[in-house]
């Protein structure tokens, strides 16, 4: 039987070219290379510990990892809970959702700047997906939220997004 | 070297500088704060005793601990049976979850934890 490698590596080749997430990574390098950086550290998990990306790409790992969320391959529609910390993690998993979080020895390392740039890229991928915003916190009125789940929610705002009647999503 | 009851009264202001300032990561307050050096000699009791001093930074730790976006840590919250959570999670799974009465008490827990964890998690 001949060796399907060269296909493997050219279908590889060719993901690299089509998704999206790869040509905005490398232009950021430049101007934005921390940004890059926090793609490396980020982990968007769905219902418990698996790397989205390393289910979805078998044999292609070392070129997307740093992908996170934002394949062509990633089905549209999807669930990310946001909310206070643990509350949404909790939520998340137990709704086999996605959601944020970056490993803690980095996240302690980060600014206060920093820590919002990874927040505000992985918001924008759930956004590019279409995910259903669910919200592990109900919100009545956002004036009411403080600190970064008030952050998220407001940047959803500017977004086009508002409070579900229930407050329990973020809907356009 | 400071004496502990500076280095914990630095720890109970790192919330605040690191929301006010922005351009330096909580670790390097830590650092900054002489924990490093003393965390042996900083118990609950003593930054307890800070944050009664100053309890407005009391909300700048609930605040950092709601805001967190890791995967497991330690955290702080309004115990749905009245009083306050401190505890652990990781992956989903609470682990030593106590409730206390005392805002302050809890915070300080929460505090000592908290460090002690970044202080192991970046060595």
């Amino acid at each position: 039987m001949r060796s399907r490698w060269p296909i493997l590596v050219l279908l590889c080749v060719l993901a690299s070219l089509l998704v999206p997430g790869i040509a905005s990574a490398h232009a950021a390098e430049g101007a934005e290379t921390r940004v890059g950086a926090f793609d490396f550290a980020e982990q968007v998990h769905v219902g418990g510990s698996a790397a989205l990306t390393l289910e979805l790409r078998p044999g292609c790992e070392p070129t997307y990892d740093h992908l996170a969320s934002d394949s062509l391959l990633v089905p549209k529609g999807g669930r990310t809970v946001l909310g206070k910390f643990p509350d949404y993690i909790n939520l998340a998993d137990d709704l086999g959702a996605k959601r944020f979080n970056i490993p803690s020895n980095v996240w302690a390392r980060m600014t206060k700047a920093e820590q919002w740039i990874a927040n505000r890229t992985f918001l924008d991928r759930m956004i590019s997906r279409g995910d259903n915003i669910i919200l592990s916190n109900p919100v009545m009125d956002i004036s009411g939220v403080t600190g970064a789940f008030r952050q998220e929610l407001d940047y959803l705002v500017e977004q086009g997004f508002r409070l579900s009647s229930d407050g329990t999503r973020m809907v356009r | 070297m400071s004496a502990p009851q500076d280095v914990a009264a630095a720890v109970a202001r790192i919330p605040w500088d690191f929301e006010t300032r922005g351009d330096v990561s909580f670790h390097a307050l830590l650092i900054a704060s002489g924990y490093a050096d003393e965390h042996g000699g900083v118990d609950v009791s003593m930054i307890e005793d800070a944050l009664r001093a100053h309890p407005e930074f009391v909300g700048d730790w609930l605040e950092y601990s709601e805001a967190k976006r890791s995967s497991a840590g330690w955290f702080i919250r309004k115990a749905a049976s009245g009083g306050w959570e401190v505890g652990y999670v990781a992956e989903g799974a609470f682990e030593e979850v106590s409730v206390y009465q005392d805002e302050l008490e809890a915070c300080a827990v929460f505090v000592k934890k908290e460090i002690d964890a970044v202080m192991a998690s970046v060595r």
